[in-house]
């Protein structure tokens, strides 16, 4: 009996099924977001023109800065999977605290976007807000919102990867066993889809 | 333990990793810029083409999330099952817009 060693013990870990659960997770945020495209999609419909007129207010450069930052920070936080794959522990520790650097570039350049709207009373129950015509109320609202909870999921994907930087710190996360920051990387990257889709739809109408 | 059936892949077994080298991500990134700066110069230049600039711009915007999904999220080089449920999940989202396109267009 002391010599009975379960078959596989302390084997049981099945990283395609962990990668299989986060993708499942994923799908589940696309279609989040999905539903939130769908309202913009019919209000634009119905309202192009005073969609179009609303969109002037969103600063095309800063939108694009912002969108080349996210796209940066999905390139360093692939590099990082190459990295620790290759065994530089050091190197895919640095370019993770890359990423959350371009994730906190990010976040400071929306605030200041969200400064100008609120100065101008454009959120939601401001003065000039509550004047504008419904179909533009809607445009502003659906900004806001979808803005507001792309931002979120940056704060979380940047969170989430300083804590798996902690737990390759503590030896948790390694070359051979790296699953954790794969799935904090795919966290990442839909973060950065999800902006691809956002951007052209609010800054670029014209 | 002899592994016999060796397409399946068992919880002990070697994990099998593709590794994509770095140059290949950086040129993936280029490409994505290239990308993002056309989607701008379309919108920007076009501006007496206003459905145009619409499709353009999704149309960039889809190519651009198509590669990150497969190069940055390593999705061409997973198990398919995971492409399948993707190729799902899009499914039902153009599902919902249609249906409720076709609602709102024929009242």
């Amino acid at each position: 009996m002391a010599n009975f060693v379960l078959a596989n013990s302390g084997h049981n870990r099945d990283d395609e099924a962990s990668k299989f659960g986060m993708w499942l997770f994923l799908f589940t945020e696309l279609l989040l977001f999905g539903g939130l495209f769908l309202v913009y999609t019919i209000y634009r419909y119905l309202n192009s023109e005073a969609f179009l007129h609303a969109s002037y207010e969103l600063d095309v450069i800063m939108g694009t800065i912002n969108t080349v930052v996210l796209l940066t920070s999905s390139l360093t936080v692939a590099l990082s999977i190459t990295a620790i794959q290759k065994g530089n522990v050091k190197l895919s520790l640095w370019l993770i605290t890359a990423t959350i650097l371009f994730a906190l570039t990010f976040l400071v350049i929306k605030y200041f976007e969200w400064s100008a709207k609120f100065e101008h009373g454009l959120f939601p129950g401001m003065d000039h807000y509550n004047h504008l015509e419904p179909a533009e109320k809607m445009f502003f609202f659906l900004y806001f919102f979808m803005t507001g909870l792309h931002g979120l999921h940056v704060v979380i994907g940047g969170a989430l990867l300083g804590y798996i930087m902690w737990d390759i710190k503590k030896k948790e996360v390694t070359p051979q066993n790296y699953v954790f920051l794969e799935n904090g990387g795919l966290y990442w990257h839909l973060v950065d889809i999800i902006w691809i889709f956002l951007f052209p739809l609010f800054y670029l109408i014209h | 333990m002899a592994n016999k059936n060796t397409s399946r892949h068992l919880p002990g077994d070697p994990e099998v990793h593709h590794i994509i080298p770095y140059k290949f991500h950086i040129g993936i990134w280029v490409g994505l810029i290239i990308l993002t700066v056309m989607t701008v110069l379309v919108s920007v230049m076009g501006i007496s083409l206003v459905a145009f600039s619409v499709i353009t711009a999704l149309i960039i915007a889809s190519a651009k999330a198509v590669v990150v999904a497969n190069y940055f999220m390593h999705l061409k080089y997973e198990n398919k099952l995971i492409t399948w449920l993707m190729g799902v999940t899009m499914l039902l989202f153009v599902v919902f817009i249609a249906f409720t396109a076709f609602d709102y267009i024929t009242r």
